[in-house]
């Protein structure tokens, strides 16, 4: 995974109900948060309805009509099975959107929660998280996740474990360094001598100053989950055939790179527009909480 | 200047238990990993004997301890194994692949300091004029797209089409390494890049906003000194420490990279080895890659303290 | 143009039928003409000597010792600087080399070996008898080597004089002049030359058309000329080296851009490209293999007759021929390659026919079908179309098939110990004749790989393949294989898919490049202009 910046807001909002609530009307009056989310509204509209939409099934094969360029019957034309490319791009985004959207959500939950209990207690319990953050930061990304999806098996289920096992390890980091700075402020010191129990002060106190910084986050890391399966898919550990997914398409369009080049081009075209509105959107709530 | 050796040491220290960390790892997943190195080694038609006489060979017959306490034994007298592949020390291996690995890290990260820089800076001062959301889309684009999938198409463009650069391959001389080396680099920087012009504009527009440029022209600097001395020195310290901080996504990035570029380094020979089962290769060269991260991040730090007069090494 | 020494007489190779492919029994005096299927088209000119060839492939030399390498490109290259004293030419037939010939006593068990006088080592040393008789007991008793059951039928050897070498059988075998011209049986010099064997095998010392100038094991390797090689005049290259190009995109563009002269492992796909260059000439050579699918017969569905012969009927090989493998692997009838001695091309098959694959199924125990799994090894493409397409003609019968894509490492491990269900994989044959083969797939217990992990058992067909053994008689021998085809045929413990070649493209200015069943080549006849 890459590290973002930890910008830390300088100036930790007001505790009160209603700032999320502003916090979301400023993010909607943010253009660059709603290009982002109208760029992903759409991508997975699209791979929602995409029964509805796609003339074929995404695993018909038809051995009379392969590699065939786009045409009337088939919009972009067939793979090298004579299945629909394009019923299969909209296949594809189910698996590939469910995968990103449902795998970073175990490492944001966990992440936050543990960033912010070792950022508030400290002691050992921190030392030894954040030795245990560095060892895995420390592994280059792919060697830990492709290990991972060896011992585990390729497939869903092994990706979503190696990234859950994985992934965490960032929001941890980002949340941690929040709350450090949190924690010390004085209105959070008042709150615990006026008789606070420590989980209320995380709750209500802490969790809701910290948390913006791992939402911020998670819209890039969707993308990076993306291509992780996609890049697992290169090296033949990702979704098993026959079932769709961009990253798989493009790593079985390259044995045809020089011959029939939109096989490998076109899955990767919804993979960065997903990162573009999700870059968006991060770009445009970062600019949200940045203090005025 | 006896502080930064004092911290130096400290950050050294450190990271001596998360170095062994992730040796330890490493080995533990590797035993994890199924598929049998003694049968990757003599084939499909060999008797089970042949099997067993190579396991031996390789000294995986003993129990998991008794291979970790060796491992570790090894480990503590610098000895890093032989290969079970190459049947070469794996020590020589890496040292005959590591300069390819480390010319491409360093020129990608010397791609992303010199294409983020002006691009960023250039965004911050035009902020949300054309040419701001201009450059903001375009390597947003990038951020999605895989680091194969551009390599390769670096390569049908860039040395197929238009001749400017080799296929891929090493080449024979200096200059034929480094024409070599540059679209390999700007494909894993492309990965980065994005991140560091967002952070680094985000990090112009925060200096703009302060007091420093007010202090600076009150002193009677130019225009365009201020804003190189002053914005630049200041909005670099973020982006350095982001640069820093994904060191290790750049290093990993490499296992890709040399792949597509068919490059000889430490990562395609990280590939291989895992691919083989080839434990010791496996283990030497992830211990390279963790000692290189710990290391890039200390410096890293040192350099945002250098930048910076209001850090104080602690 | 001849490409391989003739001894005393000259014989065109006999069509390789299941009568006529038995040169054992002909004796040694068989000559193979190499007719240039394949080669470029300026095949008649005179060969030029000098130059160095660029040869990319996908991995790198590890290995140099004939006995126990068997990576591929290991062994490709091993036979450069070490050979047999049989060799197999681009047909399939075995050809006298380093020996002038052999006879056999008439109760078959021992054979007598004339050495071909004049062949040297590269260090200048003459070839002898005890250097023969060294390698090959070395392969022999050597119980860690991949290859050394090829030699498990030697009872003993001597060297009489410098030029003659006498082995004694335990058994008559059939099989044993192909064992002998296997790659594991290359010569080396006697005892290392009195070096430690891994310091030999770092400057390899071989009668070889080559030496190795420079190599870094799995990085790098160069070839040069062995100016003392036995066949003058050859080789014509002054050097060959063999840079390392992983990926098979990046071999096809080198080679276009001409960074490299031949490219190997030419991947299916690319084929109608690269013929429609015309810088560049594809070269589509037969080889050992056959493409399979494998059914575990441990598990109660394919422990079934009539199921192992539905999937049979179900399967439309020419529907894999064409899209797998893009029309260069043939639709496969016997699990018996043709380019094998006694392949039987009247063998019966099972052919694709959907009523017959339905009536099947129901007489047998799972009439409506079942649930199951295909295993397939991660990386390979064709494979990968493979199940896809069986996948889909197998749900006509209701039979449901889940992929199972694992690294290469996994893969073996899984069906080595027996947890797959279905799997795919090629054949394993390392010599022409079909013996090895016939062992490995259809003998459960003495094959050491319980009938390619499929465990048929089949105690008619174990017979036949014992009987191939001993008998010398090669018209037998035809008729015998004839029926062992057949009943496999009808088992159906494996359905043999398509016949894979070895596919390579060259430039146009490289010349006399074959490629060889055993999936190697002689490149002491290559030559460019």
């Amino acid at each position: 995974m890459k590290l973002p910046a930890a910008t830390p807001s300088a100036q930790p909002i007001a505790e009160s109900a209603g700032r999320h609530r502003s916090i979301a009307r400023r993010a909607f009056g943010s253009r660059t948060f709603v290009a982002g989310l109208c760029i992903v509204g759409c991508i997975t509209m699209l791979a929602v309805l995409a029964p509805v939409i796609s003339r074929y099934g995404p695993n018909q094969q038809n051995p009379f009509h392969t590699l065939e360029g786009p045409s009337a019957a088939h919009w972009l034309g067939t793979d090298d099975l004579g299945r629909d490319v394009w019923s299969r791009v909209l296949y594809a985004g189910r698996t590939d959107l469910f995968i990103g959207f449902a795998a970073v959500l175990f490492p944001l939950i966990f992440g936050t929660l543990l960033g912010i209990m070792v950022g508030y207690f400290g002691g050992r319990f921190d030392t030894f998280t954040m030795r245990l953050v560095d060892v895995i930061i420390a592994f280059p990304f792919f060697v830990l996740v492709i290990a991972l999806v060896f011992i585990i098996g390729p497939g869903i289920r092994g990706i979503f474990i190696a990234i859950a096992l994985t992934d965490w390890v960032v929001y941890t980091r980002i949340i941690r360094s929040q709350t450090l700075v949190v924690r010390e402020l004085d209105w959070v010191a008042a709150a615990r001598a006026g008789g606070l129990s420590h989980a209320r002060v995380l709750r209500r106190h802490i969790l809701p100053n910290t948390i913006p910084q791992a939402i911020v986050y998670v819209m890039s890391d969707i993308v990076y989950v993306l291509l992780a399966v996609v890049t697992l898919g290169y090296l033949g550990l990702g979704i098993q055939p026959p079932t769709p997914d961009w990253g798989s398409m493009i790593s079985e369009g390259q044995s045809f790179l020089t011959t029939n080049l939109w096989l490998s081009t076109i899955p990767g075209v919804p993979i960065v527009l997903i990162g573009l509105g999700l870059s968006l959107c991060a770009d445009g709530l970062t600019d949200v909480l940045r203090p005025p | 200047m006896s502080d930064t050796w004092r911290y130096v040491g400290t950050r050294l220290l450190h990271a001596i238990p998360v170095v062994f960390g992730v040796t330890v790892a490493t080995f533990l997943l590797l035993h994890l990993i199924p598929g049998d190195p003694a049968r990757q080694l003599v084939g499909l038609h060999a008797s089970p004997a042949a099997v067993a006489t190579v396991n031996r060979r390789l000294g995986l017959d003993g129990s998991l301890l008794s291979q970790f306490r060796d491992f570790l034994s090894r480990l503590l007298h610098g000895d890093t194994g032989t290969s079970f592949f190459y049947g070469v020390s794996t020590r020589s291996l890496i040292v005959s692949r590591l300069p390819v690995t480390a010319a491409l890290v360093a020129l990608a990260a010397l791609f992303c300091v010199v294409i983020t820089l002006p691009l960023a800076i250039i965004a911050a001062v035009q902020k949300d004029r054309l040419t701001d959301h201009a450059i903001r889309v375009i390597p947003l684009v990038g951020l999605g797209m895989p680091a194969f999938w551009i390599g390769i198409l670096f390569i049908l463009i860039f040395s197929v089409k238009l001749p400017w650069f080799p296929v891929g391959g090493w080449g024979i001389s200096y200059s034929d390494h480094l024409r070599a080396l540059i679209l390999p680099a700007l494909t894993a920087a492309l990965g980065i890049i994005p991140l560091l012009i967002r952070s680094l504009r985000a990090g112009a527009l925060d200096v703009f906003n302060a007091d420093f440029i007010a202090t600076a022209r009150a002193k009677g600097l130019r225009e365009g000194r201020v804003l190189f001395l002053h914005v630049t020195r200041n909005a670099l310290i973020p982006t350095v420490a982001l640069l820093g901080l994904n060191i290790a996504y750049l290093i990993g990035s490499t296992v890709i990279v040399e792949r597509v570029f068919d490059l000889n380094g430490l990562g395609s020979l990280l590939l291989e080895a895992v691919g083989n089962r080839d434990f010791p290769v496996v283990e030497g060269v992830t211990l390279v890659f963790a000692v290189a991260v710990v290391l890039v991040n200390l410096g890293t730090d040192l350099v945002t303290a250098q930048l910076d007069p209001r850090i104080r090494l602690r | 143009m001849q490409d391989y020494p003739g001894p005393l007489s000259r014989r065109d190779l006999i069509r390789r039928t299941a009568i006529g492919a038995g040169l054992l029994a002909l004796g040694p005096l068989a000559q193979a003409c190499s007719s240039n299927s394949g080669s470029s088209a300026s095949g008649s000119s005179t060969p030029k000597r000098g130059g160095t060839l660029s040869f990319g492939r996908s991995t790198g030399v590890f290995l140099f010792d004939p006995a126990n390498a068997f990576a591929d490109n290991d062994v490709y290259t091993c036979d450069k600087i070490f050979e047999s004293l049989y060799v197999t030419t681009p047909q399939g037939t075995l050809v006298p080399w380093l020996v002038l010939g052999h006879t056999v006593s008439s109760d078959g068990k021992t054979y007598t070996f004339t050495l071909r006088p004049g062949v040297k080592f590269s260090d200048g040393k003459p070839l002898t008898a005890d250097d023969v008789v060294f390698t090959v007991m070395r392969c022999a008793r050597d119980t860690a080597g991949p290859l050394s059951y090829l030699d498990v039928a030697i009872k003993s050897m001597h060297a009489t004089g410098t030029q003659t070498v006498v082995i004694e059988l335990t058994q008559p075998w059939a099989p044993f002049i192909s064992d002998l011209s296997c790659f594991c049986n290359a010569i080396i010099p006697k005892n290392f030359n009195g070096q430690e064997p891994k310091a030999f095998f770092k400057e390899p010392i071989g009668t070889g058309p080559f030496v190795v100038k420079q190599w870094t094991p799995g990085t790098s390797l160069t070839l040069a000329r062995n100016p003392v090689y036995w066949q003058r005049g050859k080789p014509y290259l002054d050097e060959i080296q063999f840079p390392i190009i992983a990926d098979q995109n990046q071999r096809i563009i080198q080679l276009k851009s001409g960074t490299i002269d031949i490219a190997g492992s030419v991947p299916g796909a690319a084929v109608s490209g690269l013929k429609s260059d015309s810088s560049v000439t594809v070269g589509i050579f037969p080889s050992w293999d056959v493409d399979l699918l494998l059914m575990n017969e441990k598990l109660p569905m394919f422990a079934d007759l009539h199921v192992r012969r539905a999937i049979a009927h179900a399967i439309d090989r020419k529907a894999i021929s064409a899209a797998a493998t893009f029309g260069t692997a043939p639709p496969a009838g016997s699990f018996f390659p043709p380019s094998v001695q006694f392949y039987d091309p009247h063998a019966p098959v099972l052919e694709y026919n959907l009523a017959a694959a339905k009536s099947e199924l129901s007489q047998s125990h799972f009439p409506h079908g079942f649930s199951t799994s295909l295993l397939i090894p991660s990386g390979n493409d064709q494979y990968a179309s493979t199940a896809q397409i069986i996948q889909s003609e197998l749900q006509k019968l209701n039979i449901r098939v889940a992929i199972q894509s694992l690294d290469d490492a996994a893969y073996h491990q899984e069906f080595q110990t027996f947890h797959h269900e279905m799997f795919l994989n090629w054949s394993v044959n390392d010599i022409t004749d079909p013996d090895d083969m016939c062992t490995f797939q259809c003998v459960p217990k003495g094959g050491g790989s319980y009938s390619y992990y499929t465990n048929y058992n089949n105690p008619k067909a174990i017979n036949l393949v014992r009987l191939g053994e001993i008998t010398q008689n090669t018209a037998q021998r035809a008729r015998i294989y004839a029926q062992l085809q057949a009943l496999v045929s009808a088992d159906a413990p494996y359905i043999p898919l398509d016949y894979p070649p070895y596919s390579y493209a060259w430039r146009n200015n490289v010349h006399g490049f074959k490629g060889i069943p055993s999936g190697t080549y002689r490149l002491e006849s290559v030559w460019m202009d």
